[in-house]
């Protein structure tokens, strides 16, 4: 019994109380949600999981990893959408999840961890777009020629 | 549980739930978010002179968080150059800051005839926009600040004539 009355208030309150606007907008965070995993010795994987509601630019995506000179190919993506608006005209976008493929093409760094650093940038159908999200994920090398292995 | 618990009960959260949903639904209260910050800081304009945001205080200001990068952002523009030609001169003032690479905006405030202050910058404006209540990090993000420099208007997405017309009026 009291937890119906309970669970009813909470309804209740649930209903009263509106959301403020920010609350309105989930954090980019939130909104896209990123991972990254190191597929072979050299190919990392980013992956985005991205919220209803919301979408991310092909080509605002970046990528650089280090330390030192570690270079990185060509992002392969997959096919995105189309998103068609008066000032940018038809623009390549994600929606739900993109995984893209991010190519190790030379340099080991300091032979002990690799860091992949990830600018991304998305908007929501609701009319706001989102400053570019910086986010880093480390990887760890085994042993000198080892393959490298998600730590983190 | 008795009746008289329940009925406690059941009035309490209904008083919280009311008491929350009106601080949570009212216009931002005076004091709500801080301007000050934003109105001491200052940032370069197009000419790359150093602009105060305070300068004009004691208009009806409206500052706008944008960036040439974000299409609602764009499209809000040619609404804020129709509004301050027509009550600029009762005391509206736009200032436009963006958050973004000083020639793309200067190329964008040329093409679409921008008659307000614009002011530049990449890491100091995004901390200022967040300090000017922009948590979620999103643009457009508009405040309105009345004459003495209190928040009447804290708003995310884009923004029209039409929804701006009926807070103008009340403020000027």
């Amino acid at each position: 019994m009291f937890f119906r009355i309970v669970s009813r208030l909470l309804m209740v309150l649930a209903i009263a109380m509106p959301a403020s606007a920010e609350d309105e907008f989930l954090d980019p965070e939130e909104a896209f949600r990123f991972s990254a995993s190191l597929v072979s010795p050299d190919m990392f994987e980013v992956r985005y999981v991205i919220a209803d509601g919301y979408y991310m630019y092909r080509e605002r995506f970046a990528f650089e990893a280090g330390p030192g000179a570690i270079v990185l190919g060509e992002p392969v993506f997959p096919a995105g959408l189309w998103h068609e608006d008066e000032f940018f005209g038809r623009s390549e976008i994600f929606r739900t999840e993109v995984r893209i493929g991010v190519p190790i093409i030379a340099g080991a760094g300091d032979g002990k961890s690799i860091r992949l650093t990830a600018v991304s940038q998305g908007c929501a159908d609701a009319g706001i777009c989102y400053l570019p999200t910086t986010q880093t994920m480390d990887f760890e090398l085994i042993g000198p020629l080892g393959r490298p292995e998600f730590s983190q | 549980m008795n009746r008289a618990f329940q009925i406690l009960l059941f009035v309490s959260v209904m008083l919280v739930a009311g008491v929350g949903g009106y601080l949570l639904s009212a216009p931002p209260r005076p004091g709500a978010v801080d301007t000050e910050p934003m109105l001491e800081a200052s940032l370069p304009d197009l000419s790359g002179v150093s602009r105060q945001i305070g300068h004009w205080k004691g208009k009806v200001l409206v500052v706008n968080f944008w960036a040439t990068w974000c299409p609602p952002c764009l499209e809000e523009i040619p609404h804020f150059v129709r509004l301050q030609e027509r009550f600029g001169d009762q005391g509206l003032q736009f200032v436009g800051i963006a958050i973004d690479e000083v020639d793309k905006v200067r190329a964008f405030a040329r093409k679409y005839a921008i008659n307000y202050p614009i002011m530049i910058g990449q890491a100091d404006a995004i901390e200022l926009s967040r300090t000017a209540g922009n948590k979620a990090g999103g643009l457009p993000y508009t405040l309105i600040l009345d004459r003495s420099g209190e928040v009447v208007s804290q708003h995310y997405g884009g923004l029209d004539e039409q929804t701006l017309m009926p807070i103008f009026e009340k403020l000027l």
